[in-house]
């Protein structure tokens, strides 16, 4: 037979030789062909869309932070009106802190004109800096503040609960110093601000009653100290409900002349139309502010119990974390953990992996996270992550197929043949950048509770992966099998400081996105630890 | 057939399910012989009825199974090549003028069942099992072995020669 004709002879030999398929091998074959067709818009929208999802969220957040601020910023201007609303602090000519002018507010002002008797200037600051008193006396003035009306009005005090909650509530306020003995309940309903129509033309009834009740003299209007005015007509445009019990004693029908007012609020004098004397500063400007700020300004100056700090969480004791929803950025890093499989029968080389600590792998990742408030005690959260995966093997590669044969002579006709092996040590690296977004739960952080577990689902998917090796010859690459897949994360997190936020936490790792080495199996699991800053 | 392949150019999954279960025993059968291992070989018979569904298109008629037996072998040479390991060192072997092509080495092989055979040529080198493969198998010419392998002629008939010799050898090992 020449060498020709050895052309195609075992053609037949081989013609129905054939193999048994992996029964999977036709959804392999669907993935790649699925794959192919899809991964490419997958690539180009899946992350526009997550950057825009990202970017809506941190806008929503903001927002809602920026309008809790305002409500926050408007409380403090409250308090601030309070305080320079006392007598001695400044008021610019004309306007005072609530914006309003004096011309405005002149025609709110119920001008009465009062005794100066018993001092009361200096005991309303004392009144309105004073919280859970029970029962004050003052030179004729009976003041009443009892501990319940403090305690109820504590929880509206608190940062973020609606300041308005307790004004719609019936409440007793805060003392104010009346003229004379008089004592005087004010209850409000229906407003956060308190208003006063002193219409006194179309009303000479309401105009002596609002006079009367604000403790103004109708002899600063008219000149004389007694007037005929039909006080049974209904008022009209007050929500003040006074209960008044009026003692015959009193005198309530005093003069207080300019030269008196002028001593002590200056300011006032020549620029209002109307004197205002500087005990009914107050009770003028009381009408003015809004009165939940005033009640606020109350309870600052008291200190709730233990037992209601308990109870709430410390988010709400802090300003900056009162939101109910809140946005992170952090950093992580940490280790793989690796599970080994060595399929030796599959593998073109024998590869043996020289020892364990060999395979290396580590992570570094930068996330963004939202957080929406469910509960005072629980949150949930939504983050997306982008990291950086490496995996070192250090691997001992000797080739199933011999490179050669030496040949061992036993005598002229006996010898043996003995294969010579290709054995290399080979680093071989992994390089994987990696996405993924996660959606999860965490405690919210309070006194009791400053650290706790929180789980979460992620959906991982490869932006890009690369090997390389130290060797020319190579471990055989297997590229990766998934586009996406799913992975959980298992941590305990804790409040390191006010903003910040420590972490450590386990997680799958989505092997699939990993390309891998013929052979060679690697489950890696992560060991993570990160930190986490909460933007304002 | 006709059908399957009409569905095939459609892109119907059915109808390409039908060709893989029609042909991907003895596709498989040619990517084993190529092949260093199983694993190897199944990724090539993925890979190359991907090609198949992508080329289907150029299939001008003729024989079907000719065709994709084609591509099959052009794929299983590719992914050698596609491994980057050591090229293929094709220039050693033996003057094939020197061979004795009268020794009964075609008989005897001819005699060995099909799976022994494959045991056999497991143990080649791989530029000598392809070369043998594609001459004394598949019925190429050296000279289109040469064009595939972009290798020449002699070489081709060399690596024939070598692939020849080791197999003889082992026979005669095997009957000792």
């Amino acid at each position: 037979m020449s060498h020709n004709e050895e052309q195609g002879f075992l053609f037949n030999k081989f013609d129905d030789w054939s193999g048994e398929p992996i029964p999977n091998g036709w959804n392999e074959i669907e993935k790649k062909l699925g794959r192919n067709r899809k991964r490419r818009p997958f690539f180009w929208w899946i992350f526009p869309a997550l950057l825009i999802l990202g970017g809506l969220t941190f806008y929503a957040v903001k927002k809602v932070n920026v309008q809790l601020d305002q409500e926050m910023i408007v409380a403090n201007n409250r308090k601030e009106n309070i305080q320079d609303l006392r007598p001695g602090s400044q008021i610019k000519p004309g306007q005072n802190q609530n914006g309003v002018s004096a011309e405005s507010a002149s025609e709110k002002l119920i001008r009465k004109q009062v005794s100066k008797s018993g001092g009361t200037s200096g005991s309303d600051e004392d009144n309105l800096e004073t919280s859970g008193s029970t029962t004050k006396n003052q030179s004729g003035s009976n003041v009443e503040r009892d501990q319940s009306a403090a305690e109820e009005e504590v929880a509206s005090s608190i940062p973020g609960q609606p300041t308005h909650s307790s004004v719609t509530r019936k409440k007793r306020l805060p003392a104010v110093p009346l003229l004379g003995n008089t004592e005087t309940n004010l209850t409000v309903a229906h407003s956060s601000e308190l208003k006063t129509n002193t219409s006194h033309s179309s009303n000479p009834a309401n105009a002596a009653r609002s006079k009367r009740d604000n403790g103004f003299s109708d002899a600063v209007d008219n000149g004389s100290l007694g007037q005929d005015v039909k006080l049974d007509e209904p008022a009209t445009g007050a929500i003040i409900n006074r209960d008044r019990k009026e003692d015959d004693n009193v005198e309530k029908n005093s003069s207080i002349s300019d030269d008196k007012l002028k001593n002590v609020h200056p300011e006032l004098v020549g620029i209002q139309e109307n004197s205002i004397s500087p005990e009914f500063g107050y009770a003028i400007q009381f009408l003015e502010i809004k009165f939940p700020a005033m009640v606020q300004e109350t309870y600052q100056m008291g200190v709730p119990t233990e037992r209601q700090l308990e109870l709430l969480p410390l988010a709400d004791l802090k300003p900056d974390h009162n939101r109910r929803t809140s946005f992170y950025i952090g950093i992580a890093t940490g280790i793989g953990l690796n599970q080994i499989g060595i399929n030796q029968s599959e593998s073109i080389n024998k590869v043996n992996i020289t020892n364990t600590n060999s395979i290396q792998s580590s992570f570094y990742l930068v996330s963004a996270e939202g957080n929406f408030n469910l509960t005072p005690r629980l949150s949930v959260f939504s983050g997306l992550q982008f990291g950086f995966y490496r995996q070192e093997l250090m691997l001992k590669n000797t080739q199933k197929e011999p490179v050669g044969f030496g040949m061992a002579m036993k005598d002229s006709l006996n010898y043996n043949l003995n294969p010579i092996w290709n054995t290399n040590s080979e680093k071989y690296v992994q390089n994987l950048i990696f996405a993924n977004v996660e959606l999860g739960i965490r405690p919210l952080i309070s006194v009791r509770h400053n650290s706790g577990p929180f789980a979460s689902v992620q959906i991982w998917t490869r932006l890009a992966t690369m090997h390389s090796s130290s060797l020319e010859n190579k471990t055989p690459f297997v590229n990766p099998t998934e586009s996406i897949a799913l992975a959980y994360k298992l941590g305990y997190q804790h409040r390191i400081s006010k903003f910040l936020r420590a972490e450590v936490f386990y997680s799958s790792f989505p092997s699939a996105l990993l390309g891998s080495t013929k052979g060679i199996t690697i489950v890696p699991r992560l060991f993570g630890f990160g930190l986490s800053r909460v933007l304002k | 057939m006709q059908q399957i392949l009409d569905g095939c150019l459609k892109n119907d999954p059915r109808q390409q399910r039908a060709l893989y279960e029609r042909f991907a025993r003895p596709m498989l059968g040619i990517c084993l012989r190529y092949s260093a291992d199983r694993m190897e070989a199944e990724d090539v018979l993925q890979m190359s009825f991907v090609k198949v569904f992508r080329a289907i298109h150029t299939y001008q008629g003729g024989a079907f199974e000719g065709w994709i037996k084609r591509i099959f072998v052009r794929e299983s040479i590719n992914q050698y090549h596609s491994r980057k390991r050591k090229p293929i060192d094709f220039t050693e072997g033996d003057d094939p003028s020197l061979l004795n092509h009268s020794d009964g080495f075609a008989d005897a092989l001819s005699q060995l069942r099909t799976e022994e055979i494959m045991k056999l040529l497991g143990k080649l080198p791989e530029g000598s099992r392809i070369v043998f493969n594609l001459f004394a198998i598949e019925g190429y010419s050296h000279a289109e072995i040469a064009e595939m392998l972009n290798v020449s002629v002699g070489t081709s008939k060399s690596q024939y020669s070598r692939a020849r010799q080791l197999l003889k050898d082992q026979l005669s090992h095997s009957m000792l």
